[in-house]
Parts: C-alpha cells; structure tokens; sequence
C-alpha cells in the first residue's frame, strides 16, 4: 500500500490526467472506426448516436471484397511500400553517412540543399514528376509508383543527426584496421544505429502506406492501383454507406499497428535520442 | 536487423521482379486490333458501379466489337482536375473523361464536343434539356457533354409529417408558404421526442443559395463585355431579398443555426422534417429510409428554377481520326436515351433526355420513387450559372453572408453587397 503510493506520488497528477484526456481524444476515431466496421445502416444514422453496434456480423467486411479489388489493392500496397521504404532506407543512410562523417567540398551548401527540400509541398512537386515519368514511359507501372517516392529528405535527416552523435575516433580506429567506406558504414555506424534506422523505417514506411496523390496521378489500371486510392473507390456522393468504408478502412491499418507495435520501443527511444518530437 | 535487412531484401526482390514483369501496356488480342480508347471516370460508388456497367454493355454489344475501353477510376473531382493538369501537360491525357470540367476542354480552347454533338443528327441535341447545355459551355459555347446531371432536392420525412397531421399532397409553392409548412412540422412531428428537432436543415448552403438566387431573376455572374469578362452580381435587391429569407428562417428557429454540416445525419435520424440536397441521394436513402423518404419540388421565389450539380464529359481529339470517331461513338452510346436512363436510376442522377420518361424503367422508377418524378420534372426548370474557378471563393462568401443572416449580425442588403466585394477580392488573389 505504501509503495503504490509512493509510486503515485512521482507521478505528476495533473499532467498525467492531461495526458490521459489526450489519449482518449487520439484513440476515440480508432475505436470509433472499429466499431461502425460492425454497425447497420440503421445503427450508423440512430440519433443519439450508439456506441455499440447491434451484433457482431462480418457483413461489411465481406461487402468490401464485393465491391472493390480489396486484395490486389492490397497486395499492391505491401510490394510498393515495402519496397519505397526499403530503397529510401539506403539512399538515406548512405547519403547520412556521407553528410554526417565525411568532408568534401561544398557540403555545407549541399546540406542545406537537401534540406530546403523539407519545405517544398508535394503537391508542387507532383506535375513535374509525372512529366518526367512519363517521359520515360513508367506511367501505369509499379516502378512509376516507387521509384520517384524513393528520396526522403527527412529520413535522411532524422538519420544525420543520430550518425553524428557516433565518435569519429570509432571510426577512425576502423580506418587504422583497414576499413574502407562501406565496411565502416556496415560494420559500424550501421549496427551503432539500428534504433534509429527502425525510426526511420516507421516513418518511411509510414507515409508510404498512405500515399494517396502520386499513386493516383501515376497509376490508370484498377489492378495497379494501391489502398489509399482504392478506398476512395467506395465513397459514393452521398456517403451512406460509412460502416462498408469504415471496415476496409480498418482493415487497411492493421500493418500500420503491427509495424508500429514492433517498432514503437526503439521508435520512443530514437526520437529521444536524436532530439526530434514528432 | 541483420534479420530486417534480409526480410526486407527478398521483399524487395519479390517487388522487383513484379515490377519488371509488369508493363504499361494492357493485355489485348493483337490479331483483332479494336480501335482503343482511353477512358477516365471520377464517379465512385453506386455512380462508379452504374457507369462501368453501361461500360460492360457497351463491350458486350457485338455492333461496337472494334472498339476496345480502357477504363480508369480517376478520384474525386479535386483528383482529377490534378490527373489531367499532368495528363494535358505531358500529353499522355485520355480520350474521354466522365465527370469531366468545362476548364479542361473549352478552357483550352477544346470545342470538339460541342461540334460533334451539333454535326452528328444520330446524337438529337434538342432532346437533351436545354437548361443542361449551360452547364457544359465555356464562353457561351458548348465544350462538353451533360452526363451524370443532379438537382437540389427538397425531401421530407412522411412520418414527421403524418404526425404534425400535414397534407403534402399540394406542397408548398413559395419560399415563405413553405416556412409556414416547417414551423408546423417541427411543432408537431418530433417522431423520436428529440430534444432538438428541426423543421428543417440543409448541408449545401451555397447550393441552395444560388438556386434561390437563380428563381429571383438573379443570375450570379453575368458577362460585361465581349471580352466574356465576369462580374458578380448577386448584390441587388433581388439576391438581398434571397438573404432575408435565411434570416427569417433562423429567426423562426425553424432550422439550427450555424450546424449545417451535421444536417445529413440530423435528417436520417429522423430529426428534421425538410431537408435539402443532391437527387444523387434517392439511390442511397431509399435503402436507408425506405417508405419514410419522399420529397416536393423545390419551393421558389419568382419562378421555379434549381441550380444544376453533377458532371459532364470531356473529349480530347487525337490525331487518329480512327481513336476520334471511336471515343465519339462511346460518347453517343452513353449519352443515348436508355443507356442514360439506366445510369440515371443506378446512380441517382437525372437522365439527361426528354424521351427517357417514355421508357418503361423511368415510368416504373417513377411510380415506385414518386421523388425521382419530382427531380426529373424539376430539369425542365435546370439552370447553370457562368462556369468560374473560383468558385470555392464564391461558395466562402456564400456561406459567409448566410452565417450574417443567421446570427442577425447584417442587414440583407449590406451583407450580399459585402459578399460580391469578399468574392472579387478572393477572386482577384
């Protein structure tokens, strides 16, 4: 009894209540979104609104699959994201490694290149991507979707300022022992870093599951298109039918939450880590 | 991460080697060579499901066998304004786009549609509704095709009615008549003995607004000059008169202030006797509301008259005149009385015809949805002002000026004329 309050005691109360009102204010569309994926109709539009649906049916589940390509889309979203983020994750800790550790000339500027990058909007970006990639005929493939999503700018960001928080002298031992570039990069800031990379995998990954514009504008063929796009293909104009939208929608987060459950350890602690708050 | 690392290369081999098996080109019968069209729809939903069957019917006929549809969905209205920038800048745009903009054609200077449908006697322009024709000009001439076509539609819940012991059956003609109507049904019919219940509610303000604005002779934007120079004018007594009725209505407590957004729900729930908004909804609600959704036609000031919604297709012409006469030849099927009316009564759009009222499935639509007799008769009534592209400024100051009449805040006259000075200033950043 005694240590239960003294562990309550090192709590701050008023923040931890803040914190819990925020909780509930993030969590409420979640659960709000799992439940409709079970509702009616009726249950959707009863006023005042109900919180529970009147049974657990999968009828909207099954109605997703009816009404649009729900596996492929997914299936395409999985090989697209994975493969972005995979190949965003090279360039960004090899460019990292480069800007963080080693001197050649013009870095500074280079640097500050990169990063004004942070402060285009995508959707500026968007025309002249698909002038280019259609140019060279990847309009309608699954390389037009990932290829020109590949460079992220904050990633390598993100990865920069953890690379230099490593000792040069680790590196410079390397060096002594007859490391070249790479091997250091593999051998030691690499395995130095891995909370951070699983950081920056979560946000690559991240924002490449939900990428909606660049799919859409690149893509034409139902079969090529990607989640994001494909949930669009349920709203009607009138929007009645919130419970079939609200269970594909579910549906399409669950690798989100099991990305995030996996990564969220190392995800907390490289945040702290490198100083950045998302 | 040795493990992450390995995991995420055979993915990326397994992508890969998907990427490199997939090419830009559809799989087709080379031997037959059909003519192929591209086609681009941003209709999703009922509306996507009723044009890609017209689609399926349009391939399955053996008269049009040498013509081959390639069919993309292109999102919403907003996407796909982005999709064909890219599109018409790089010239990989489509043939034909459903729900298509005069912007994209005649904006251009793209009148291919409207020669077509002028030269062509197989088409019958005149029976199309004239109204529809101004919502598919660009300058006064006509760049695009009226397709999936709404109108504004007053619905009403019957068993709110029935329990505030009204008769419908001669509806209320006049705006103020119907004020008169409202007040009685929130009076009496609060079927679920809600604690706020509304005579009625409306989520389109701006919608509603120029409709009534249209039935006061006032025509939101005119041309000043031969220059086709816009200029707004909904600032004269006529469209101040349109502003008071807004501030009476708030006055009379007839309808929420301010909460315009929730009005859908508000009225499915059974919350709200009248309420106002897109025909396209018939479709849908009849599902949701069954025998209890009905509606009137739209009350007026002057004379009857409702703003046009919906889409309109665009057509780009090739060099190929082959690829042309076959994205015309789509285009007329569509656009031909049945194939429309069956789109219409699928999606819940209007067709776009006269003659499709003598088809069997539009007599039998009407008898079973009395309310799609009513939105079909209102497209006599069809109206569309001058197309702009600013009219997310215009919808702002709309809706700035109802928030004015409704809080008491302006005088009608005052806050119209400030609207048109709100407008321009929006319009000209």
């Amino acid at each position: 009894m005694h240590k239960n309050k003294s562990k309550l005691k090192r709590y701050n109360i008023p923040i931890f209540i803040i914190l819990m009102l925020l909780s509930i204010c993030m969590i409420f569309p979640f659960v709000w979104m799992f439940l409709s994926a079970f509702k009616t109709p009726a249950d959707v539009y009863t006023y005042p609104p109900k919180w529970l649906p009147s049974s657990f049916k999968f009828d909207n589940f099954a109605k997703v699959f009816q009404l649009i390509p729900f596996g492929k889309f997914y299936f395409n979203t999985i090989v697209t994201s994975v493969t972005q983020t995979f190949l965003q994750i090279v360039l960004s800790i090899t460019a990292a490694y480069v800007f963080a550790k080693l001197e050649f000339p013009g870095k500074k500027k280079m640097y500050m290149f990169v990063q004004s990058a942070m402060f285009i909007p995508a959707v500026v970006t968007v025309i002249p991507l698909y002038l280019m990639a259609s140019k060279v005929r990847l309009v309608d493939t699954y390389a037009g979707i990932i290829l020109p999503q590949i460079l992220g700018v904050f990633t390598t960001i993100l990865l920069i300022s953890f690379f230099q928080s490593i000792p040069d002298d680790l590196l410079s031992a390397s060096k002594i022992d007859g490391c070249g570039y790479y091997r250091i990069l593999w051998n030691v800031v690499i395995p130095n870093s891995t909370t951070a990379i699983n950081a920056a995998i979560l946000f690559a990954f991240l924002s490449h599951w939900k990428s909606y514009m660049w799919p859409l504008i690149i893509t034409n063929s139902t079969h090529k298109r990607t989640l994001p796009v494909g949930l669009k293909y349920l709203v009607t104009e009138s929007s009645s039918e919130y419970q079939v939208m609200m269970a594909a929608a579910f549906m399409s987060i669950i690798p989100i939450l099991i990305v995030y459950i996996i990564c969220e350890k190392s995800f907390t602690r490289s945040l702290t880590m490198t100083g950045l708050k998302g | 991460m040795k493990k992450v690392v390995l995991i995420l290369s055979i993915l990326l081999l397994a992508g890969s080697s998907l990427i490199f098996a997939s090419g830009n080109k559809e799989s087709g019968t080379e031997s037959e060579k059909p003519v192929t069209i591209e086609v681009w729809y941003s209709l999703s939903g009922k509306s996507g499901e009723a044009f890609k069957q017209r689609l399926y019917e349009f391939t399955a006929d053996p008269a049009y066998a040498d013509i081959k549809v390639v069919s993309s969905f292109s999102g919403n209205y907003g996407d796909t304004g982005t999709k064909v920038a890219a599109a018409l800048m790089s010239g990989t745009e489509p043939h034909v786009i459903i729900g298509g903009n005069v912007a994209y054609t005649g904006g251009r200077g793209n009148f291919y549609a409207g020669e077509m449908v002028s030269s062509d006697p197989l088409f019958q322009k005149d029976d199309v509704f004239e109204g529809l024709w101004d919502y598919a000009v660009y300058e006064n001439k006509i760049c695009n095709i009226p397709y999936g076509i709404s109108t504004p539609l007053m619905y009403y819940n019957k068993q709110i009615i029935e329990k505030a012991g009204l008769d419908l059956s001669t509806p209320p003609k006049t705006w103020d008549e119907f004020l008169v109507v409202a007040e009685k049904a929130q009076l009496n019919g609060n079927i679920n003995n809600a604690d706020e219940f509304w005579g009625f509610v409306v989520k389109d303000v701006p919608w509603l607004f120029k409709t009534q604005l249209s039935q006061n002779g006032n025509n939101v934007f005119e041309y000043v000059d031969d220059n086709y120079t816009v200029e707004a004018v909904f600032d004269d007594a006529s469209a101040a008169e349109v502003a008071q009725w807004w501030a009476d209505m708030a006055a009379a407590k007839v309808m929420p202030i301010g909460e315009h957004n929730n009005a859908e729900n508000v009225f499915l729930a059974g919350n709200a006797a009248f309420f106002v908004g897109s025909s396209t909804k018939i479709a849908d609600w009849s599902e949701t509301m069954g025998d209890m959704l009905a509606a009137i036609p739209m009350p007026y000031f002057t004379y009857p008259s409702v703003a046009l919604g919906g889409n309109t297709i665009s057509i780009f012409p090739k060099k190929d005149q082959k690829q042309n006469d076959a994205a015309w030849t789509f285009v007329r099927y569509i656009t031909s009385t049945e194939p429309n009316a069956k789109f219409a009564l699928e999606s819940g759009y209007m067709p776009i015809r006269k003659s499709a009222i003598e088809l069997d499935i539009i007599q039998q639509a009407f008898q079973n949805m009395p309310m799609y007799k009513t939105g079909f008769e209102q497209l006599a009534h069809g109206w569309s002002y001058i197309n702009t592209d600013n009219y997310i400024a215009l919808d702002g100051a709309i809706r700035r000026t109802i928030e004015k009449m409704e809080n008491g805040t302006a005088d009608a006259q005052q806050a119209v004329i400030d609207a048109v000075k709100e407008f321009n200033i929006e319009a000209a950043d």
